[in-house]
C-alpha cells in the first residue's frame, strides 16, 4: 500500500450476472488517511457497486480492494470493524423507536451498558435528534431518518465512514447541519468517503473527489484543482457536465 | 450473546408491533380452530362410527321393553337413555326432546305391552287348538288387541338410522313374539300330558350368520372434530408464519438494513438466528394456545374436547419437529421471493395447496382414494398424523419418529435451499 493510504482499490472490476458490461471497470484508487474523498459520477456510473464492494456486500469480479493494508478478499470480518457505512436507503426498522434501532445497531457493533447509552446520546445530540429518540422511525421527516440513519453508521467510532448519497431528499437545514458535521468528524481523524449527487456539496467539503461514468474513473484530484484543469469551468458542477455529458442517465 | 439477544429482541419488537401479523399468527387461527371445529362437528359424528343417543321410555318395566332394550344395547349402534338431566321420561317428554332436535330418535314401550302380547299368544294358540279339534267346546271367535311401540325421529335423522332402529325392534319384538307362542303351546299342551309332566321344547341354534371381513379390514381410526380439526388448524396457523417471516426477510434486503446487517461484523448469521428463534417461539405459543383452546374451551361448545394422549414427551418432539418445518418453510420463501406480495400470494397459495395434499383442509378418509396417495408428499400431512397417533392411538415417541424425521429432512433441506439460493445470488 502506497504511504498515508488507507484505502487501495487496484484495477478493480465487477460485471454482475446477465450484463454484457462491467458496473465498475479496471477501477485504481488511492484514499488517504483522514481525507474526505468524493466519488463522484453520473446514475449507473458504479459508485455504489464500488462502495460495496468496498464494505464487502459484493465478491470483487477482478482486482484487489485493501483497507487498511486488509484485504477485502480474505480480511471482511477485521474491515467490518474498523468501517461504518452510511448507505443510500434508510436502512433502519421504521416501526421500532430511534432509540431502539441505535441500542440494536450499537449491540451489533458490541457496544453494550453505559458506553452505548452515552454514544447514542452523544450522537443524537450532536445532531438534533435528543427529543425524538422515543418516537418510531416511520413518524420522522426525511431529514431526521437522514440524520438518524448517519448516526447509526458512526456509533462504533469507525475509523473510516462510507457515506452512500446521505443528504438525498433532505431539507436544507438537516443538510447544513450533516455536512457540518461530516466536517467536524474529519477533524477527529475520520477518513470519510462520501458520494453525493450534490457537486456544491461535495466541492465544499471534500479535499479531494474522483468522476465515475460507465464504471471508469475519468478524473481524480482536488475540486480546486479539477476547476482549473478545466478551461471554462468555474465550478465542480460545470467540470462534471463537461466531462460526463449533458445526455440523460437512467 | 448480546448480539443474538439484541436480535431477539428487536424480532419480538418489530412483529408485537405488526399488528396484522399478529393477527394472521394468533386471532385467525383461534377463530379458525373454533368456527371449523363447531362446524364440522355435526358432519364429522356423521361419519364417525360412534354410538348414537336413544331416548328410551318403558315406564313399567316391561319384560318387552326389558328385552327389546337389551337387544338394542347389543347392537353396540346406541347409549340408550332412560332419562334426562335426572328426570325419567315419559311419552310427552320423550317427544319433546327428540322434536326439539335434542335426541335422534326415542323410543316409548307402551303400559301392559307384555300383558297385551301374553293375551295375543294365548288366544292365538287356543284358536288352533279349538280348529283342530284338541280343546272341548265350540270355536270361539278372538279379538286380538295390536301392542303400539312408540319410535319418534328427529326429521333430519339419516334413513339407515331409520332403517337400523327399525330392524332392531321388528326382530326383538319377533324373537319375543315367537317364545310366548312357543311357550303358550307348550304350557297348554302340558295339561294334556299324563302325571305332572311338563312339556319344554327347547329351541336350537338354526340359522348361524358367519361375518367375516372380504379383504383385510380398513384400521383407519376416525378422528372426531376436535381431534381433526385443533391440530389440522394449529399446523396451518403454524406454517402461515412463513408471510411475516419471509416478509420480514424480504423488508430487510428491501429496506436496506441487510446491507447494514451485512456489513457489520459476524452480525449475520447471528440476527438471522434470533429471527428463527422468535418464529420458532411463536409456533409452539400458538400450539399452546389452540390446543388449550382444544382441551378446555371447545368443550363449552358441547363438543369433546381435545384428549391430548398420554405421551407428553412424544407431543413435544412432535411440535418441535413441526415448529422446525415450518420456520424453515419460512426462511425458504424469504430467501425466494422478492417482494412482500409475491411472499403473500405465492406463500399464501403453496400452503392452501400442502394443506389440501395432507388432509388439513378434509380428513384423509373422506378423501378420494387416489388423492389420499398424494399425502405422503406433504409436510402438513407427517405432522398431522404425528397428532392424529398421539391423540387417537395414544402413541409412544417411537410411533412417531419416522413421521418426525421426514419433517426434520423437510426442515433441514429447506434451510439448505434458502440459504444455498441466498449464497449463490451472493457470489453472482
Amino acid at each position: 500500500m502506497s504511504e498515508n493510504a488507507i484505502i487501495e482499490i487496484v484495477n478493480l472490476s465487477k460485471t454482475y450476472r446477465g450484463s454484457d458490461r462491467p458496473a465498475v471497470d479496471h477501477v485504481s484508487l488511492t484514499i488517504r488517511q483522514n481525507e474526505i474523498f468524493g466519488l463522484l459520477g453520473p446514475n449507473g456510473a458504479g459508485k455504489t457497486t464500488t462502495i460495496s464492494i468496498l464494505c464487502g456486500l459484493f465478491a470483487p469480479s477482478a482486482g484487489e480492494v485493501y483497507i487498511d493494508g486488509l484485504s477485502v478478499k480474505s480480511d471482511k470480518e477485521k474491515i467490518k470493524n474498523i468501517i461504518g457505512i452510511v448507505p443510500q436507503d434508510i436502512a433502519l426498522y421504521p416501526s421500532l423507536t430511534a432509540y431502539e434501532n441505535l441500542r440494536f445497531i450499537g449491540r451489533m457493533y458490541g457496544l453494550k451498558g453505559a458506553v452505548l447509552k452515552q454514544r447514542i446520546g452523544m450522537y443524537v445530540e450532536l445532531l438534533g435528534l435528543q427529543d425524538s429518540l422515543r418516537k418510531k422511525i416511520n413518524t420522522f421527516s426525511g431529514g431526521m431518518k437522514r440524520r438518524i440513519n448517519l448516526v447509526a453508521g458512526l456509533l462504533h467510532n469507525p475509523r473510516i465512514v462510507i457515506l452512500d448519497e446521505p443528504t438525498v431528499g433532505v431539507d436544507v437545514q438537516s443538510r447544513n447541519l450533516m455536512v457540518q458535521y461530516l466536517g467536524e468528524l474529519n477533524k477527529t481523524g475520520t477518513t470519510i468517503i462520501y458520494t453525493s449527487h450534490y457537486l456544491q456539496e461535495a466541492e465544499c467539503l471534500c479535499s479531494r473527489v474522483a468522476f465515475m461514468d460507465n464504471g471508469k474513473i475519468i478524473i481524480k484530484g482536488s475540486p480546486k484543482e479539477l476547476i482549473s484543469q478545466t478551461p471554462g469551468c468555474q465550478t465542480l458542477e460545470e467540470v462534471f457536465l463537461k466531462l460526463t455529458g449533458i445526455d440523460l442517465r437512467d | 450473546m448480546n448480539k443474538f439477544f439484541a436480535s431477539f429482541v428487536k424480532e419480538v419488537l418489530l412483529l408485537i408491533r405488526d399488528r396484522a401479523g399478529m393477527i394472521s399468527l394468533f386471532i385467525m387461527p383461534i377463530i379458525l380452530v373454533f368456527v371449523m371445529t363447531v362446524i364440522e362437528d355435526s358432519a364429522l359424528n356423521a361419519t364417525a362410527d360412534k354410538q348414537i343417543s336413544m331416548l328410551f321410555s318403558n315406564p313399567q318395566n316391561d319384560s318387552l321393553g326389558i328385552a327389546i332394550k337389551n337387544g338394542l344395547e347389543d347392537t353396540k349402534a346406541f347409549t340408550i337413555l332412560e332419562s334426562v338431566d335426572g328426570k325419567a321420561l315419559d311419552k310427552q317428554s320423550l317427544e319433546h326432546y327428540v322434536s326439539a332436535g335434542k335426541y335422534p330418535v326415542g323410543i316409548y314401550i307402551p303400559e301392559g305391552a307384555t300383558d297385551t302380547l301374553r293375551s295375543n299368544a294365548r288366544k292365538v294358540v287356543m284358536k288352533t287348538f279349538a280348529e283342530i279339534g284338541l280343546t272341548s267346546g265350540e270355536t270361539k271367535t278372538y279379538d286380538f288387541d295390536s301392542v303400539v311401540i312408540n319410535i319418534f325421529y328427529d326429521p333430519a335423522v339419516r334413513n339407515s338410522l331409520k332403517a337400523l332402529v327399525d330392524g332392531a325392534i321388528g326382530q326383538h319384538s319377533a324373537n319375543i313374539v315367537g317364545k310366548m307362542i312357543s311357550e303358550m303351546y307348550s304350557e297348554i299342551l302340558s295339561d294334556f300330558l299324563p302325571g305332572e309332566k311338563k312339556l319344554n321344547v327347547n329351541y336350537p341354534t338354526m340359522i348361524t350368520v358367519n361375518k367375516q371381513y372380504a379383504s383385510e379390514p380398513d384400521n383407519t381410526i376416525i378422528p372426531n372434530s376436535t381431534q381433526h380439526n385443533v391440530p389440522s388448524w394449529t399446523l396451518f396457523a403454524m406454517f402461515f408464519i412463513v408471510i411475516p417471516l419471509a416478509s420480514s426477510i424480504i423488508q430487510e434486503k428491501d429496506g436496506g438494513t441487510y446491507m447494514r446487517l451485512v456489513t457489520m461484523p459476524k452480525t449475520y448469521v447471528t440476527t438471522f438466528i434470533g429471527k428463527m428463534v422468535v418464529y420458532f417461539i411463536v409456533c409452539l405459543l400458538q400450539v399452546i394456545i389452540l390446543f388449550s383452546m382444544g382441551v378446555y374451551l371447545i368443550p363449552l361448545a358441547g363438543i369433546p374436547g381435545l384428549q391430548l394422549g398420554t405421551h407428553f414427551d412424544a407431543l413435544v418432539i412432535a411440535v418441535l419437529a413441526s415448529a422446525f418445518a415450518a420456520v424453515a418453510f419460512g426462511v425458504m420463501m424469504g430467501s425466494f421471493c422478492t417482494s412482500y406480495q409475491q411472499a403473500a400470494s405465492v406463500g399464501v397459495i403453496l400452503i392452501i395447496i400442502l394443506a389440501s395434499f395432507g388432509g388439513l383442509w378434509m380428513p384423509v378418509y373422506l378423501m378420494p382414494k387416489n388423492m389420499q396417495g398424494l399425502l405422503g408428499y406433504s409436510p402438513m400431512n407427517w405432522a398431522l398424523t404425528n397428532f392424529y397417533d398421539l391423540f387417537l392411538r395414544n402413541a409412544g415417541i417411537k410411533d412417531i419418529l419416522p413421521n418426525v424425521f421426514k419433517l426434520f429432512l423437510f426442515g433441514t433441506g429447506c434451510f439448505i435451499v434458502g440459504f444455498g439460493y441466498k449464497a449463490l445470488k451472493k457470489v453472482k
